[in-house]
């Protein structure tokens, strides 16, 4: 609906079209910019990815991770990521984990999170979370879930 | 009897034990090890020693037998992956004496050994993390536990800490080193924490 209102305007007022890009890129960055960091890149051997919405970057040591990115690796590539809450979570070759939701607001008391491995070899090593709210923690593979209890384990997940 | 059963079949099928999700437990860095329970829709399995597994197969079916893996499986499988692992973040407590900016006596020495291990690291991500403990209103120790992070950094900075690479936060009591009940004094909950990262 809003997509078919937005066309027949940009068809009727080419001139505009700018200025709608325009408007339409602040939208969006804003919208980014309040998503808080749930975490970071820390390591990365050979290449990988973050996809955020619909769009794919190459992934690089030092880039944010929000709420609904999912971060893949290629044939030989690493990549280790630190949540805020000190979380360290590490990705193997060919692998694909979703970060599906994360909280962490020790002042209110806000805890959450939600992570997807969909494929390939993974470790994750508890933070603070695991300590102050463990029942918050949710990891799923395409098969099981596991809860955790304050812990470092591995993960290998073989697509069927 | 079940699971034994489903092991074998699993067996005959050439590759079809590598299908689906397979969860080691291991160490802490700190030697300790935790638990995780493994579900599906079928039943569950509780991992609590160093080394130990168990392969799921599918989200209908419940988790194998436990199995301990040695070293040089883990290392097959998980080798690369665990080379990626950041290294954990070196944590220091500062604290202060009551009421005042200055650090204790103990604390005195901390700074210049968070200054060593920023550049030891080449950190560019260091967190001051404000505590109280449970005595006053939950606004109160926020702001309390603020102005302490801040007290700590402005310590930092004059050390020679590049204020860019520093990030405050105020946790309030709502992440007590010691857990107590609401209104108790506890000198070790009154404190900052700084992590080097």
């Amino acid at each position: 609906m809003t997509n078919s209102i937005t066309l027949s305007i940009l068809e009727e007022n080419m001139r505009f079209l700018p200025l709608l890009m325009l408007s339409l890129v602040v939208l969006t960055s804003t919208a980014q910019a309040q998503t808080p960091v749930a975490g970071f890149i820390k390591t990365l051997e050979g290449s990988g990815q973050i996809v955020r919405a619909e769009a794919t970057m190459p992934a690089r040591v030092g880039d944010a991770l929000h709420v609904s990115d999912a971060v893949t690796t290629e044939e030989k590539s690493s990549i280790g990521i630190m949540l805020e809450d000190d979380t360290i979570l590490s990705l193997g070759p060919n692998s694909r984990l979703e970060l599906a939701d994360f909280a962490f607001a020790p002042q209110e008391e806000n805890f959450a999170v939600a992570i997807r491995l969909i494929k390939g070899s993974f470790t994750y090593m508890s933070g603070v979370i695991a300590r102050l709210a463990p029942e918050k923690i949710r990891i799923e593979t395409p098969d099981a879930v596991i809860a955790v209890h304050g812990t470092s384990f591995l993960i290998k997940v073989e697509e069927k | 009897m079940i699971r034994a059963l489903l092991l074998i079949l699993c067996l005959a099928f050439a590759g079809c034990a590598a299908k689906g999700t397979m969860v080691v437990l291991i160490e802490d860095p700190d030697g300790s090890v935790g638990q995780v329970e493994v579900s599906t829709a079928a039943g569950a399995q509780r991992l609590s020693t160093a080394g130990q597994s168990t392969s799921v197969k599918d989200s209908s079916t419940a988790p194998g037998p436990l199995r301990t893996l040695d070293q040089a499986t883990i290392e097959k499988d998980f080798g690369q992956a665990l080379q990626a692992r950041p290294e954990p973040p070196e944590t220091f407590l500062l604290y202060f004496e009551y009421g005042r900016t200055e650090l204790t006596a103990e604390s005195k020495p901390e700074p210049a050994t968070i200054l060593e291990t920023i550049l030891r690291r080449s950190s560019r991500d260091v967190r001051i993390n404000g505590h109280s403990d449970t005595v006053g209103t939950r606004e109160d120790n926020a702001r309390l536990s603020l102005e302490r992070a801040k007290g700590a950094r402005d310590i930092l900075v004059n050390k020679g800490v590049d204020p860019s690479i520093v990030q405050i936060f105020s946790h309030g009591e709502g992440n007590p080193l010691i857990p107590t009940p609401d209104e108790t004094p506890e000198p070790r909950n009154r404190r900052v924490e700084v992590l080097v990262r």
